[in-house]
């Protein structure tokens, strides 16, 4: 059952290739007799996967998981929702389909596994759950912590420690941009979530860099929560980012210094000099302010502030004057030639 | 300083033999251009290496950085380049300090009133109010430009250098914002460094259209006397005076050296 089986038109030979047309037929024909439970689905469907080969899918399985009206059918633990076949059957996104699936990081999972309320299929639009909120654009902030919460930590119990979580504790109410983010915010797509150890870090830093700066680079959202916006730049300016972008394998991304769930409080000396010891020995409180992504303003970082000042404007002046001597020469040397030319008693120019 | 021509091998005798513009002055010895190999070479070795971290954002850089291996292979040999630098400062001073103890040291690039002189008057003849260039000594005001704006730069750049090589160190042993200093004097001093030397150094020692397309002196350490004529009046005078006074002593033999002065072991000299 975990093994998802091939699909394409190749698949529903007794449908002509129209899986999902045969299906919304089949539903709508059926829909006056009652919804969900009350009557089994067309037998085209219920057959239509075993038709192709080795499809996992038994003879009539959809009766199996409640459905009345089939009794011919299948063993009883067989729960043909597992069986993301048929979910593809209108869900047909790419990144449903079995290749791109493989890559992902739930591989082992199906449909239900994650979207957990649905008895019957085909389910109608007025009977999704509230879970469909989980990736409905329109749920609220709240509601879609909420979700994500029943929904990803019944598995993952490590990574969402019920105590510990500093950067995504449902906080019902509040306007979208105070509220921290869910697991969805930073992990992307669960249906497109890849096993860190399946990128290369500098890659992996890349994208997780990417997923922070999202909201962390958000003005608006920022200053509701009351954090700063311009860290994203300073950390792209600083010798991590720059080397990161360059493919430094030993470069940090942010949350190899800040943590993910349970991010530090690295304003805590103690917590921060132990931080930057992971790769700097003698990392001192001190260190530990360099990196601490002020911008070099005149109020956040004066003596930055004023060494790029006097920086730039020697480099400025002092390339000016040297320019300036040297398209003299230039312009001098043009004449005492041409001059030679016109008049060979003349030659050289210079003395 | 000048152009090429390994000129004529010394011909004739007496003032004829000093006075042919083909024969060649020895100006830099071999310290001299061992130290200027090694500055340069390292410096353009820093460069290439240093530069994709100030322009991060771009392709190139990426490209440049994964040309010399990877970001932790270029970091290795952009330290191991300003080790050389920094090998070929101590070298020049230590040669300067052998030179003071023999008593050869002279101070030739100790730049002067002259220098000032010399400037307005260079630039008086950029503009075409006066007919000839100033009568330069040993070394320009311009050479001496570079040669102390290396000094400089050198100080700058292996310092800031070893503050950025050892960050942690650095804090424990000065407050924070030394190495803020070290972070951006380095990348900015690198900057005005290579623009420096790729547009001012460049032009004045190859690309002038008197020396155009390169001049050799860098490698051979010599210069015909009628370069030297050229570039280095005042020094071809008073080298002719001194040949001058000391001609009636010794009637000079066939072939003595047009060589003439003393190879010239002063200070500096290694062109930045």
């Amino acid at each position: 059952m975990r093994v998802l089986p091939p699909t394409g038109p190749g698949f529903f030979p007794l449908l002509g290739g129209k899986p999902r047309a045969t299906l919304i037929l089949t539903t709508l024909l059926l829909a006056p007799f009652g919804t969900g439970h009350a009557s089994g689905p067309a037998s085209a469907p219920t057959t239509a996967p075993t038709a192709g080969k080795a499809g996992p899918l038994p003879d009539g399985a959809l009766a199996a998981d409640g459905f009345t009206g089939s009794e011919k059918i299948a063993p009883p633990d067989a729960d043909p929702l597992r069986d993301a076949r048929w979910c593809r059957l209108c869900h047909d996104d790419d990144h449903f389909e079995s290749s791109a699936w493989r890559t992902t990081a739930h591989t082992e999972q199906v449909c239900r596994d994650c979207h957990s309320g649905y008895h019957f299929n085909p389910h109608l639009p007025a009977e999704l759950g509230p879970e469909a909120a989980t990736t409905n654009e329109g749920a609220t902030p709240a509601k879609r912590r909420a979700a994500a919460w029943a929904t990803c930590q019944p598995c993952h119990k490590d990574a969402v420690p019920e105590e510990g979580i500093r950067h995504g504790l449902p906080e019902p109410g509040k306007p979208a941009a105070e509220n921290p983010p869910t697991c969805r915010d930073c992990h992307g797509d669960p249906h497109e979530v890849l096993l860190s150890k399946s990128l290369p870090p500098v890659e992996r830093r890349r994208k997780m860099n990417d997923r922070c700066v999202a909201c962390h680079g958000d003005a608006e959202r920022m200053k509701a929560a009351g954090l700063d916006d311009h860290v994203p730049a300073a950390y792209g300016h600083s010798v991590h980012g720059r080397k990161l972008d360059l493919g430094g394998e030993r470069a940090p991304g942010c949350v190899d210094c800040h943590g993910s769930h349970e991010t530090k409080d690295l304003k805590d000396p103690e917590v921060g000099r132990a931080t930057c010891g992971e790769c700097h020995e003698h990392a001192t409180p001190d260190f530990v302010t360099l990196g601490d992504h002020r911008p070099f303003t005149l109020e956040a970082r004066p003596v930055s502030f004023f060494t790029l000042k006097f920086f730039g404007w020697l480099t400025f002046l002092t390339i000016f004057a040297l320019s300036m001597h040297v398209l003299l020469d230039v312009y001098r040397s043009v004449r005492v030639i041409m001059a030679a030319n016109r008049n060979d008693d003349t030659p050289g120019g210079h003395a | 300083m000048s152009s090429s021509a390994h000129g004529g091998a010394p011909t004739g005798q007496g003032r004829a033999a000093a006075l042919d513009p083909k024969r060649e002055v020895q100006r830099f010895d071999l310290h001299q251009r061992l130290q200027h190999g090694l500055m340069a070479s390292s410096f353009i070795t820093l460069v290439v290496t240093g530069w994709p971290l100030t322009t991060h954002g771009i392709g190139s850089s990426q490209s440049l950085v994964e040309l010399f291996g990877g970001m932790e292979a270029t970091a290795l040999i952009h330290r191991v380049a300003g080790v050389c630098m920094a090998v070929a400062a101590i070298y020049h001073v230590a040669y300067l300090g052998y030179l003071a103890r023999a008593r050869r040291l002279r101070f030739s690039m100790l730049p002067g009133p002259k220098d000032a002189a010399d400037l307005v008057g260079n630039l008086m003849y950029f503009l075409g109010r006066q007919k000839h260039r100033p009568k330069f000594p040993r070394y320009t005001y311009f050479e001496k430009f570079d040669y102390w704006a290396v000094f400089w730069g050198v100080a700058i750049m292996v310092g800031s250098g070893l503050l950025r090589w050892y960050p942690d160190a650095t804090t424990s042993i000065f407050p924070p914002f030394v190495y803020e200093i070290g972070l951006h004097a380095h990348a900015d001093e690198a900057l005005l460094a290579s623009l420096a030397i790729f547009v001012w150094h460049f032009y004045n020692v190859h690309l002038r259209p008197q020396i155009f397309p390169m001049s050799w002196v860098f490698i051979t350490g010599r210069m015909t006397v009628e370069e030297l004529k050229e570039e280095h009046g005042a020094e071809y005078d008073e080298m002719m005076s001194e040949l001058e006074r000391s001609r009636p002593k010794t009637p000079a033999p066939a072939g003595v050296p047009a060589e003439a002065p003393p190879a010239p072991e002063d200070a500096g000299g290694a062109k930045p």
